[in-house]
């Protein structure tokens, strides 16, 4: 796991943002436990508070159920979440190309064009 | 948060000449880290001391372990809990063989093979793994870091639930402030959720990574106090040129001027009161947000100085 102390995002935002791709990406595999709470507090040197904060997002995402006594446990994927996944991927990949269209001076009617273009070739 | 407390006060009072502590309500929560921040002679010790259960001349009442009382639970209270000062408490004549004789007559929960291998670990007396009774050199002979060094060996060496500890990373070198943090979470996670700690500091800067629950003391009161992942969105902090700093200063919970512009802390519900402003808005460190609440009692009582004046 990649944490950067001085980044401007959280640093529970950081744990959670990892945790969401390994599971996502099938690391965490449905009924792995993630790291203890206080554990995974003491490798990183940070606080329990931060970590608590992590998990019960992902709690809240429905990527994690916390089981009394033994842990957060991951769910099983479900399609939404999937296509959820895949969306972001998308999105960034857009995002690239547009920013790759602004360096190159194309116009946003242009871009929208060539994206319709490729869109009908895929046809 | 449900959390349950590993100590809760009520009502604690208790004054010197020319200073007096005066805490309604404190709860330390169970199974986190807790830090003390307060400037000299803000009071840490005197709360620290009453919490480790060292003082019985106050007023108030001190509930440990959800259940025990002073004095009538006092061997489990005192055994249960490690306690580091921040004055070295080895007679100054001591070797390591007296402090390890001293502390296995004094607690049960002692183990002086745990108090070798962390003496080793903290390269202290020069003893190395596996020779036995080789230890070298008296309290007297160490350094202000050597004896603090001792004293959290002496105190990590026993089976606690429970580590108040005054100061502790003052006197240390940058590499064991490093390592006391580490120390900490190996303590706080072996208790798997069962052992706190209770540390206080001037300089927050050294273990604010580290603390899950943040008491800001000032003058023998608390200024604040709350999980430190709460506390940094409630506040934020604000910089901006001098046309803004009228506006925004009013709303401040403090403010400080500069010859080209501002810096201040705001409550984060306030922060509607920078509409139309040119400013820009920072998230709040712990270190950052104690030192700006202690700098805005101090402005108050400076400006109540000046009234009197008047």
């Amino acid at each position: 796991m990649k944490i950067l102390p001085n980044s401007s995002t959280p640093i529970y935002k950081q744990i959670s943002d990892s945790l969401r791709d390994d599971i996502l990406n099938g690391t965490l595999k449905e009924g792995d436990y993630l790291p203890s709470i206080r554990g995974l507090a003491k490798d990183l040197k940070i606080s329990v508070i931060t970590t608590m904060k992590a998990y019960e997002e992902l709690s809240e995402q429905g990527l994690v159920t916390p089981i009394q006594g033994k842990g957060y446990v991951v769910n099983a994927r479900n399609s939404e979440m999937l296509r959820e996944q895949q969306q972001r991927l998308v999105e960034d990949s857009l995002l690239a190309a547009i920013s790759a269209a602004r360096t190159a001076g194309i116009t946003s009617d242009e871009l929208k064009e060539l994206l319709n273009t490729l869109l009908e070739a895929d046809l | 948060m449900i959390t349950e407390n590993v100590i809760s006060a009520k009502n604690i009072a208790k004054s010197y000449k020319n200073f007096a502590l005066d805490i309604p309500e404190l709860n330390i929560p169970k199974g986190f880290t807790t830090v003390v921040i307060g400037k000299n002679g803000s009071g840490k010790t005197t709360i620290l001391n009453i919490l480790a259960a060292l003082y019985s001349d106050y007023s108030g009442d001190v509930t440990y372990f959800d259940k025990l009382k002073m004095p009538d639970n006092n061997y489990e209270i005192k055994t249960s809990i490690g306690y580091q000062s921040s004055q070295c408490y080895f007679a100054s004549h001591w070797t390591h063989k007296d402090i390890s004789k001293a502390m296995a007559a004094s607690f049960d929960n002692f183990s002086k093979e745990k108090f070798d291998e962390l003496c080793t670990e903290f390269e202290l007396f020069a003893l190395k793994k596996g020779k036995n009774n080789k230890a070298i050199g008296r309290i007297n002979t160490f350094s202000d870091g050597m004896k603090m060094k001792a004293m959290l060996a002496a105190v990590l060496a026993r089976n606690t639930k429970l580590l108040i500890l005054d100061e502790p990373a003052s006197p240390l070198d940058p590499v064991m402030r490093d390592r006391l943090c580490g120390i900490i979470g190996d303590y706080i996670a072996e208790g798997n959720g069962e052992r706190s700690v209770i540390m206080s500091t001037h300089n927050i800067a050294d273990t604010e990574a580290i603390a899950d629950y943040a008491v800001i003391i000032d003058s023998g009161k608390i200024l604040e106090q709350g999980w430190t992942t709460e506390l940094s969105e409630k506040y934020l902090i604000v910089t901006g040129n001098l046309p803004d700093y009228e506006k925004v200063s009013k709303n401040a919970v403090y403010c400080e001027k500069s010859s080209v512009g501002f810096t201040a802390l705001l409550l984060s519900e306030n922060v509607n009161c920078l509409s139309g402003t040119d400013v820009s808005e920072l998230p709040v460190t712990l270190s950052q947000l104690s030192v700006l609440l202690m700098k805005s009692t101090e402005n108050r009582k400076g400006s109540e100085v000046n009234e009197q004046k008047l």
